[in-house]
């Protein structure tokens, strides 16, 4: 029975090496050939033409790249704050013993089913500059009122947030809510006996104790901004005029719009460098403590 | 060694029956006040939820002089089902103009074939990687996990050659390959996270009674797997569905998904905006996942914290 | 210091009574235990008493102020938990501070009550310290001195130590102990575990299926336990309870106590009544439980004197325990009750050389004995003190609080 063992050792590599191989391939695989075109001077298609790291001082010095990264910044912050904090209050709102929870949680969540090109269809419905909200307030007695963000350069992207955080808080909400439901009771009961009222028991004891939480639903929407794409194309297609540009947009349009592979490679790989350097420390830290013995 | 004087009176000592009256009275006025201010808020945010949603719907279900006169939030007056219709089989998307149906279609080649490859492997790999394991077990389960963090903006490239050299660009089975690749580290994710709490000890008395490596998945793990798999299945089709990227840049023309259609539906047609058909359209492509989450919301949300609490 | 009295108190939850009319006092300075088995009610009546859960009739007084309406910041108590309760993300100077800053009291007063209570409980070195960097043992003191700074009116004390390991849970115990005699608080105190309840308390609550089963002094309740629960609860090896029946009637009446196949002289043996079983509680045929503890019996020839039972029986089995010998005696089938499975156990001095096989001659103290009703589980001794009736009615002496 000497090769049935061999065979049998052999078997979990085998069933293993059609997802290993797709990965290391479609992934691991990928990414160096994306880099490897970033040293060259590929235009529609990848060529070999070496040019070493010129692309990113090429990419570095773009104007498009540089209101991207712009974009980037204001959004990313603005959508993770703004999420966690809408996400923090309704997970302690919902905390509170409400009898409809579960249907409000319903109501909360399910805009995380939706994609984000049905999303972005909708809200540049909503904010249709003469037929979405404004004309709504306006017709309610404002006649003031304006809301044209969709086509302000400058307001533009507060509408990308506005969506933005529309779709996601829920999840964050999820978080929090079980972070808060897996809290020792006791010490809640401690804070009452102690004489604190309730919103300073959240202050002081409850919302420290969710610092975890607070890291965790940092890192996976750092992430989500990073990647968004489909919901800026959905909203204003990047625009008006670059306004809403992102990393992701500038290398969809770079590399099959305006045929720069090197130079969109090169943004790729910024993308993925962004990505790992909040993603790998987090990744670190969660799995040593988890794993003390393995 | 004394216990210390007393600390000196503070307030909150209740002395006699009026102050604990007037205590309790005071307390149970601002309980319901909070009570009050907080359904409120609760509502105030339900109503901003739904709002898209009723108006998407709503719109959809108008005519076109109806939205020009009115306001999002105005109640159809006839409602009918004719941007509906439209949006089905009649919109023109770029060059044809037959609709979105052809494209929901599609959607649904592309999804069912990607689920069943990426839940099927994530369930073997799963069940490898915890109760088969070999030294380096977590190392290549760590290799496989980062496949869930890249931006997919880094594979575009080589990608779209890959596909064109193995002559699947602009197909199903492209798509199809794309989405298992990338969908197979998730669905993973969930099998061994799951698995890591099935007792080895079932293992090695199935071992004892001599069943084989097939034998005690088959007849042992999966038996109980079920609700990893539905929430595998979920995720998976919820993010198949409602893919965008990879849809946009690798399916060409009659093989594009809904959500592309949609777009170009909305963005890139030319001539009169017809706002009930793009809402239509919209409804149309979030119907699945949202009838998915509705019926099966538990486990949706059992993906969402297993993929984010695990990293 | 204050006094607690809880009336009639009923807690709800649902349809699901889980508190039947609890009425306890508790005088100033009193260290009161309650003790029984999980799931029988003690925590919630804590919490009840604490404000964490609200009473569904009844009501409780702290100081004859009536408390049931307000909040537990309200109520002038301090409580120490479990599972100590520590505010996670506060220094431990912080976490015994906390009271006194939600009451407003100044910064430097505070620092002073603070050092006050650390020497106290000689956790001054661990001021700056998170509770994650303490040991169980630390982290029990810290609780204690947050409960402690604020100088309540009464402690609550929720199964402090079931966390503890044995040793500590040993030490903690008598630091308790002292505490409590060098302060004078009134405590309540809840546990499963009836040798705490024995060491600590002034008086016992024993509850058992949400009822009072008996409240008393921890003698009174070891000697004269009110029905079968709280005379196998308390106690470690339990009291044993032999089926016997009376005969007889008056002063003839006498109890036949089964000793199964082993029985030295016969199935049965004849034995006088208790002397404190109340007259009006003898009747001829009354299946009853006899209930003697171990330590009650002695050995030898010669019987000592008082009111005694003497038989002789053949030991099954010894145990010995290091301070004394267990030896155990098979009754049998006629001996197994839902008490007991058939066996005797008794307290043999440690140098006793008793083998399995050997027959014994027993004197058990009548005087000490208990009389139980076999079906109601009831005591039939005269005037147990402070027994509460209990689910299935039954009579004892009651000290009923006068109603408000």
């Amino acid at each position: 029975m000497k090769s049935s063992g061999r065979l049998r050792r052999a078997l979990p590599i085998a069933v293993l090496s059609p997802s290993l191989l797709v990965v290391a391939v479609g992934v691991y695989g990928f990414i160096a050939f994306t880099v490897v075109v970033s040293f060259t001077r590929a235009k529609m298609f990848p060529n070999w033409d070496w040019v070493g790291l010129r692309q990113y001082p090429r990419l570095f010095g773009n104007s498009r790249w540089e209101t991207a990264v712009d974009n980037m910044l204001v959004f990313g912050s603005l959508y993770i704050l703004a999420s966690s904090v809408l996400g923090l209050g309704m997970a302690i709102l919902l905390d509170q013993k409400i009898r409809a929870e579960g249907v409000l949680r319903t109501i909360y969540l399910y805009p995380l089913a939706l994609s984000f090109i049905v999303t972005g269809v909708v809200w540049q419905w909503i904010l249709n500059p003469g037929l979405g909200i404004q004309k709504m307030v306006r017709s309610w007695g404002f006649e003031n009122f304006e809301l044209r963000w969709i086509t302000d350069p400058d307001l533009a992207i507060y509408c990308i947030v506005l969506a933005g955080v529309w779709q996601v808080a829920g999840f964050s909400m999820a978080m929090f809510l079980s972070g808060l439901r897996g809290m020792n009771e006791e010490v809640v009961s401690a804070a009452r006996i102690d004489g604190a009222p309730m919103w300073r028991i959240y202050q002081r004891v409850i919302i420290p104790a969710l610092r975890p939480v607070f890291l965790t639903a940092f890192v996976v929407q750092a992430h989500l901004a990073i990647k968004s794409y489909d919901l800026v194309v959905a909203l204003t297609q990047g625009g008006p005029g670059l306004a809403t540009q992102l990393p992701s947009t500038f290398m969809y349009s770079t590399t099959f719009t305006r045929n720069d592979m090197g130079l969109g490679a090169a943004s790729a790989v910024m993308m993925l460098l962004a990505v790992a350097a909040i993603m790998v420390p987090y990744l670190y830290s969660e799995l040593r403590s988890e794993r003390p013995a393995s | 060694m004394s216990a210390g004087a007393p600390i000196p009176a503070q307030p909150g000592r209740t002395l006699d029956v009026a102050a604990v009256d007037e205590l309790v009275r005071r307390r149970a006025r601002s309980h319901r006040i909070g009570r009050w201010v907080i359904h409120a808020l609760l509502l105030i945010l339900a109503a901003f939820f739904l709002m898209p949603l009723v108006v998407m719907v709503m719109t959809s279900l108008k005519s076109m002089p109806e939205i020009r006169t009115g306001t999002l939030l105005s109640l159809p007056q006839a409602p009918n089902l004719d941007a509906w219709r439209s949006a089905w089989s009649e919109a023109c998307i770029s060059i044809s103009c037959e609709g979105l149906s052809g494209n929901f279609i599609n959607s649904f080649i592309i999804v069912i074939p990607s689920v069943l490859l990426s839940v099927g492997f994530g369930a073997l790999n799963g069940y490898v990687l915890t109760k088969w394991r070999f030294p380096g077990a977590n190392f290549v389960f760590g290799l496989l996990l980062f496949g869930c963090f890249i931006p997919f903006q880094i594979v575009l490239i080589p990608m779209a050659s890959t596909l064109g050299f193995l002559g699947l660009s602009g197909s199903y089975a492209g798509l199809v390959l794309v989405h298992f690749v990338y969908g197979i580290s998730f669905t993973t994710l969930f099998f061994r996270n799951f698995y890591v709490s099935v007792p080895d000890d079932l293992m090695k008395s199935a071992k004892i009674d001599g069943a084989g490596f097939w034998a005690i998945f088959g007849r042992i793990l999966l038996p109980l797997s079920w609700p990893i798999v539905i929430v595998s299945v979920i995720w998976q089709f919820t993010n198949v569905w409602n893919d965008f990227l990879f849809g946009v840049s690798f399916a060409a023309g009659d093989a594009q998904p809904v959500t592309v259609a949609l777009n170009n539906l909305v963005n890139t047609s030319t001539g009169v905006k017809l706002y009930n058909v793009d809402m239509a359209g919209a409804v149309i492509a979030a119907l699945p996942t949202i009838l998915v989450y509705v019926v099966a919301g538990r486990y949706f949300m059992r993906g969402l914290m297993s993929g984010a609490v695990k990293g | 210091m204050a006094g607690l009295t809880i009336r009639g108190a009923r807690k709800d939850y649902g349809r699901t009574r889980v508190l039947h009319e609890i009425d306890v006092d508790v005088a100033d300075g009193e260290f009161l235990v309650l003790v029984g088995p999980s799931g029988c009610g003690k925590s919630t009546l804590l919490n009840m008493i604490a404000g964490l859960e609200t009473i569904t009739e009844g009501s409780i007084l702290i100081d004859d102020v009536v408390v049931d309406k307000l909040d537990p910041a309200d109520r002038d108590i301090a409580m120490v938990f479990q599972s100590y309760a520590l505010y996670p993300t506060m220094t431990v100077a912080k976490n015994i501070a906390f009271g006194l800053e939600m009451r407003g009291v100044a910064k430097p007063e505070r620092a002073a009550a603070v050092d006050r209570v650390a020497k106290l409980l000689q956790i001054e070195p661990l001021l700056d310290r998170k509770p994650a960097q303490l040991s169980g043992g630390q982290r029990q003191r810290v609780a204690m001195g947050r409960a402690l700074v604020r100088d309540p009116k009464i402690f609550l004390f929720d199964e402090p130590l079931s966390n503890l390991d044995a040793k500590l849970r040993v030490e903690m115990r008598t630091e308790i102990k002292k505490l409590h005699a060098r302060l004078g608080t009134t405590i309540v105190y809840v546990t499963h575990d009836q040798i705490e309840a024995m060491t600590m308390a002034t008086r016992i609550a024993v509850m058992n299926g949400g009822y009072l089963q008996q409240l008393g002094t921890p003698k009174q309740i070891y000697d004269r336990p009110a029905n079968v629960f709280v005379a196998t609860f308390m106690g470690s090896p339990p009291m044993n309870l032999l089926p016997a029946t009376v005969r007889g009637s008056g002063e003839q009446a006498h109890l036949e106590v089964a000793l199964g196949p082993d029985g030295v002289g016969g199935a049965t043996a004849r034995t006088p009544l208790p002397p404190n079983v109340a007259p009006d509680q003898v009747r001829d045929g009354r299946a009853v439980l006899l209930g003697l503890r171990p330590e009650w019996f002695s050995e030898g020839a010669t019987p000592p004197p008082g009111p005694v039972w003497s038989f002789s029986h053949p030991v099954e089995v010894t145990e010995p325990t290091g301070p004394d010998v267990m030896a155990l005696l098979s009754f049998g089938e006629a001996g197994i009750t839902e008490h007991g499975n058939g066996e005797l156990t008794v307290r043999l001095d440690a140098d006793h050389a008793a083998r399995p096989g050997d027959v014994l001659q027993l004197h058990a103290d009548l005087a000490k004995a208990s009389l139980f009703d076999a079906e109601s589980g009831q005591s039939l001794l005269l005037a147990t003190a402070g027994a509460a009736p209990g689910p299935d009615g039954g009579e004892a002496a009651h000290d009923t609080a006068t109603a408000a």
